[in-house]
């Protein structure tokens, strides 16, 4: 009996000693196996209690039992220590240079007109248009003369056009030509989408149609193909109260609320009335600069109440039915919104452009 | 248009100031584009050159003696076209030039010079720089040669659009003005035709291309040059001063808009005037010289024997008057519109006329400019107006009539207007009213305004003068069934544009017409539409295909030192077919514009960093982003199948098919087309149909649930030949899955080299196997993991590895 208690002293002082010179938990876990394991020392001096008088049996039993929880505790207690200590290092350790560059990824760029194109469709959307379509390789009967542009109308020279050398044949109604070719054009402005439209529908009418257009144009301020969208909005009861209106949403949607409009009468052969559209010059507060010319406003868009013609000659009744229409060229948006002095840039395609915006 | 502001003024005496009334016009739809002031200070002089003597060692300068009325001076010139007793301006020293120069007395080569002789350019007066300012001889010396000249003047630059000839004068302006602010016109003085005979004959043989002819004559005229107010004034407006004769046909131009030409009387054989058309191939020389082979289309005016001028677009040479002419035939016509068109293009001439007669002149107007302008001729050449006149006019053109109803205007205007000022605005431009009642008037159109024939065409009138501030803003209702709700392709189209910053491609935007041989580099059976009139031969084919604009666009950052590229383009391609969406009826569109997405790598994946980086991009990074697009597009059926593609190497030709149907291509470039386009051979291009990969996108997704039970994860590694596809060990892999326990497979190793065997690859799997409605036994995950080994060593021959 004294062996054994002799024994299981020596077994707690040697467990001692091996905890508190454990470094890490691999050691702690070694001396739990060691001594509480299935065949650790402890236990095994619990198996070996049938040699043990039956009478010490409870005293013996106890005083395993009780070393074994000392031993637990022990246990518990240099695992909790060795943690604290861990953390103390984690946490002193060698600071990092947090001012060295971070993983980062490139991200692409959205090119600015393709940008302004979504968000003027955005912004018409929430004033209840449509997104129609049309062609780009357009007849000439759509891209003039359901536009109230027959040949020979001085008009057509706002609009150099490019024609294709495919020749096929024209729908009905297209005008007499001298040379086949001049029947097949690229469109010179989105408004022939307006026509299509308006001939396959009855009204109401609520779209815009963005799009590519071309004209015979080329310099500093002029690209032989650019950017537009048309708005057309036909329905009874429309006035030009509406079209300032819309106008006006668009702009202060577009360039901020701050934004105002100004409409001048001007000429557009499928509209009448026609204005051009001002809009204050944000940059300069309207106060006039070199880029607004000293006035304060920029020309932005041809606008207009649908001319009764057009409308006759899609078949609409222009007594019952008025309409308002405007085109706007987004490449020039898309430049004064970004401040981009040189239009060029646009189709260069120069990442060192295209990152900036 | 150049408007001279001082003659506006003479024509409608207005008190505004200048800068009120291009406020005024351009608020009225004639913009003032430009203003150009025209001064000359009072230190600017008419002077006599007394002597000129060249300038020791110089092979140009002359110092010259000059008399200014206050004395001689000496000045030193380098002008050429000039001689001692020549009167010219003088700058005295202390005079500033409208250009800002500051005129002192100064020393050139050693020689004293006090003042400066001008030129009309130096003088801010013309472009013209090729000698100094002549005046005529009888100019008073020492006057200030602005009061000579009659200035000061502003000049407007008014931009007039095409509806509106009438208005491409000063009379026409002045008319706008006069309606704005109701001051009375002026009009100027005329030399009116009575009842009596003119020794001319004149014969109109196309009244249908001339509907009217009007011709004066005045006899002794003395051809010279015109005195000095009247050439400024032409200055002023662009005109290069001629004659006394020309100038009077030009001022009456550009006073009252309609065109006019004067005929030496005596150079028209038979003193005949036939109008006709050119017989085809019929010659005759221009005014500007050139000889001129003429269309049947083309009207002429001719003589007894051959054309004498292009009508209404430009003057022959040998009835071109001359110094020694003394009696003029005055043509005041009216042309028909479209056929002066078509012979201005035809022959390539854009003149004053021409630009006119185009947009549609007036009948009544002619008869005007023909008395003003024989008027103007006595006053400047002298002579003797005869008092007839011939006037070819066998349908005079009725008055336009036009209803206008007040409620109309208002409703259209979106604001109330009153009968009142209707009539108001309308009689200001002359109108007159001609019957009817408040509600609906009938109104009399002045001829000039033939532009005003419908009531829609009044309307404007009464919005345009009453100011477009005046309509007030309104924003229309929203439609029944109008929404903006956001369309399912609009949000896969922003979902993919996204996927692609994510993955570093800047977008681009090109132009949809290419050099043909771009297009033939990467396809030689290329057939594209041809534009029949491109600005240059680079932009002559529409692109059948976005990657010559892509490549291209790699050159040129290349060639300014961006060696990283990532880019996308969106946009459409032209096919000379049918459109599929728009096949059939009136409506059908006339080539096929199918939208194209295309994406284009070079250089590296990423800069090189501290923290790694600066491989160069290969095939394996476009298809990642070609997945990452198309899971972000929420496509599932896709794969990536080899295929032949002409301009792309066979290495990595292939295709990508959505729903089995191809969708794309994509791989590296071929390298006889990367020389071609100058871009590096790791070039690596895909272009896809935006249709297709629309057709199959999915908006928005469905939810499945949170998996309620633990995964069991298993790695694989097998070793199979080299030439196996990983696909087809995927499709092995999911095909030994009978269970449905298969949640995921990643492929995370492919290895080649010892200890695997030449010719083989070892290919690595994690597996992740889930049951969706129990815990998975290891037992369970053992037993697929067998099956998988046993159908990839049956089907492929492949050996578990380790
Ligand atoms: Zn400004």
């Amino acid at each position: 009996m004294p062996d054994v208690i002799e024994q299981i002293d020596s077994l707690l002082a040697a467990a001692r000693a091996e905890l508190a010179a454990a470094a890490g938990e691999p050691h702690v876990e070694a001396a739990r196996v060691k001594y509480l394991g299935k065949s650790g020392s402890l236990s095994s001096l619990r198996k070996g209690m049938g040699a043990v008088p039956p009478a010490d049996r409870p005293k013996l039993g106890k005083l395993v039992t009780d070393a074994i929880a000392q031993l637990e505790a022990l246990l518990e207690q240099t695992r909790t220590a060795l943690g604290q200590r861990a953390l103390q290092q984690d946490l002193e350790r060698e600071k990092l240079d947090v001012t060295l560059p971070g993983r980062t990824r490139r991200r692409g760029h959205r090119h600015p007109v393709s940008r302004a194109l979504d968000d003027i469709i955005e912004i018409f959307a929430r004033l209840g248009f449509h997104v129609a379509d049309g062609p780009e390789i357009e007849w000439d009967l759509y891209n003039f003369e359901k536009l109230g542009l027959p040949r020979d109308h001085p008009a057509r020279d706002m609009q150099d056009t490019f024609y294709l050398e495919t020749r096929l044949p024209p729908p009905p109604g297209s005008p007499p030509t001298r040379g086949a070719q001049e029947q097949l054009l690229l469109r010179t402005h989105t408004s022939p989408v307006q026509a299509r439209t308006m001939l396959g529908q009855p009204p109401p009418v609520r779209i815009i149609a963005p799009g590519k257009v071309y004209r015979v144009d080329s310099d500093v301020t002029h690209t032989p193909m650019f950017h537009q969208v048309e708005c057309l909005h036909v329905e009874k009861g429309l006035s030009m109260a509406h079209l300032r209106g819309t106008l006006d949403a668009f702009a202060k949607a577009f360039f901020g609320p701050e934004i105002k409009t100004r409409l001048r009468p001007s000429y557009f052969p499928f509209t009448e009335p026609s204005a051009e559209v001002d809009v204050s010059h944000a940059l300069c507060g309207g106060k006039g600069c070199k880029i607004c010319k000293g006035t304060g406003w920029l020309e932005v868009l041809g606008s207009g109440m649908v001319n009764p013609d057009v409308l006759s000659g899609v078949g609409y009744d222009p007594e019952q039915i008025t309409g308002y229409a405007f085109g706007v060229g987004i490449d020039r948006l898309a430049m004064l919104r970004h401040g981009i002095d040189d239009l060029r840039l646009l189709f260069e395609n120069d990442v060192r452009f295209l990152e900036q915006l | 248009m150049k408007i001279s502001v001082r003659w506006l003024r003479e024509l409608c005496p207005v008190t505004l100031s200048d800068d009120e009334i291009a406020q005024r016009l351009t608020l009225a739809g004639l913009e003032v584009e430009g203003r150009e002031s025209r001064s000359i200070g009072p230190g600017v002089v008419a002077a006599r050159v007394v002597s000129r003597t060249p300038v020791a060692g110089s092979d140009h300068l002359s110092v010259c003696q000059v008399d200014d009325g206050a004395g001689t001076h000496q000045v030193v010139c380098g002008a050429q076209n000039y001689a001692a007793g020549d009167v010219v301006p003088m700058a005295r020293p202390g005079a500033t030039l409208p250009n800002g120069m500051q005129i002192k007395q100064a020393k050139l080569r050693g020689v004293e010079s006090n003042g400066m002789l001008c030129s009309q350019r130096e003088l801010g007066l013309s472009d013209d720089h090729a000698g100094l300012m002549i005046l005529p001889p009888q100019t008073l010396i020492g006057a200030p040669l602005g009061e000579l000249l009659g200035l000061p003047d502003t000049v407007f630059e008014i931009n007039v659009t095409p509806n509106r000839p009438d208005a491409l004068s000063h009379l026409g302006i002045a008319r706008e003005l006069s309606a704005l602010t109701g001051v009375p016109l002026r009009l100027p003085q005329t030399a009116p035709a009575g009842e009596a005979k003119v020794p001319a004959h004149v014969h109109d043989e196309d009244p249908e291309r001339c509907p009217r002819y009007l011709a004066r004559v005045i006899e002794g005229v003395k051809v010279g040059p015109s005195p000095l107010p009247v050439q400024e004034r032409l200055r002023a407006c662009g005109v290069r001063p001629i004659s006394n004769v020309v100038d009077a046909t030009n001022l009456a131009l550009l006073e009252l808009g309609h065109p006019l030409h004067g005929f030496d009387l005596d150079r028209l054989a038979g003193e005949k005037i036939i109008v006709r058309r050119a017989a085809e191939g019929e010659l005759m020389t221009t005014l500007d010289g050139k000889e001129r082979k003429l269309s049947a289309d083309d009207l002429v005016i001719a003589d007894a024997e051959k054309p004498v001028a292009l009508a209404g677009v430009m003057g022959g040479q040998t009835s071109e008057v001359s110094d020694s002419t003394t009696r003029i035939l005055l043509e005041s016509a009216m042309f028909e519109a479209a056929g002066i068109r078509r012979t201005a293009r035809r022959h390539g001439l854009h003149t004053e006329a021409s630009h006119r007669f185009e947009r549609g002149m007036d009948e009544k107007t002619a008869a005007l400019a023909a008395d003003r302008c024989a008027e103007l001729i006595a006053q400047l050449a002298g002579g003797r107006v005869l008092p007839g006149v011939i006037d070819r006019y066998p349908a005079p053109l009725p008055q336009t009539q036009v209803w206008v109803r007040p409620a109309r205007v208002s409703a259209l205007l979106g604001t109330d207007v009153s009968a009142r000022e209707v009539e108001q605005r309308l009689s200001s431009l002359q109108l007159e009213p001609l019957d009817g009642n408040p509600e609906r008037r009938l109104w009399g159109v002045p001829s000039w305004r033939r532009d005003l024939t419908r009531e829609i065409d009044c309307i404007e009138e009464v919005a345009r003068l009453r100011g477009y501030d005046s309509i007030p803003i309104e924003i229309p209702k929203a439609g029944v069934g109008e929404t903006a709700a956001v369309l399912p392709q609009a949000r896969v189209k922003s979902a993919a544009r996204a996927a692609l910053a994510a993955a570093g491609c800047d977008e681009v935007l090109n132009y949809s017409f290419v050099p043909e041989r771009d297009l033939l580099a990467l396809d030689p059976a290329a057939k594209p539409l041809r534009v029949a009139n491109p600005l240059t031969v680079e932009q002559g084919a529409m692109r059948t295909s976005l990657w010559p604009g892509l490549l291209r666009n790699l050159g040129h950052n290349l060639a300014r030192g961006t060696r990283d590229l990532k880019i996308y383009e969106l946009g459409r391609i032209y096919l000379p077919l049918p459109d599929p969406r728009h096949p059939d009826g009136p409506l059908a569109w006339p080539a096929w514009e199918p939208d194209h997405l295309a994406l284009a790598m070079t250089g590296r994946r990423a800069p090189k960093g501290w923290t790694g980086g600066g491989e160069a991009v290969d095939f394996y990074d476009l298809k990642g982003a070609l997945e990452d697009l198309l899971e972000a597009m929420g496509i599932s059926e896709v794969a990536f199948v080899p295929a032949q593609v002409a301009p792309l190497h066979p290495v990595s030709a292939s295709e990508l098919r959505v729903a089995g149907r191809r969708a794309g291509v994509l791989g590296q470039l071929h390298p006889t087309a990367a020389q071609h386009f100058e871009v590096p051979p790791q070039t690596f291009l895909a272009e896809l149909n935006w249709q297709a990969l629309l057709d199959q996108a999915t908006a928005l997704h469905g939810f499945h649930g949170v998996p309620k039970f633990p995964a069991v994860a298993r790695d694989l590694a097998f070793v199979v030949d080299a030439a196996v596809p990983a696909e087809k060990m995927l499709q092995e892999i999911r095909a030994a899955d009978g269970k449905r326990l298969l949640e995921q497979v990643s492929l995370f190793d492919v290895y080649r080299g010892a200890p695997v065997p030449e010719g083989k690859k070892s290919v690595a799997f994690g597996l992740s196997l889930r049951a969706a409605d129990r815990t998975l036994t290891d037992g369970e995950a053992d037993a697929l993991c067998a099956g998988i080994r046993d159908r990839l060593k049956s089907a492929l021959g492949a050996e578990i590895r380790g």
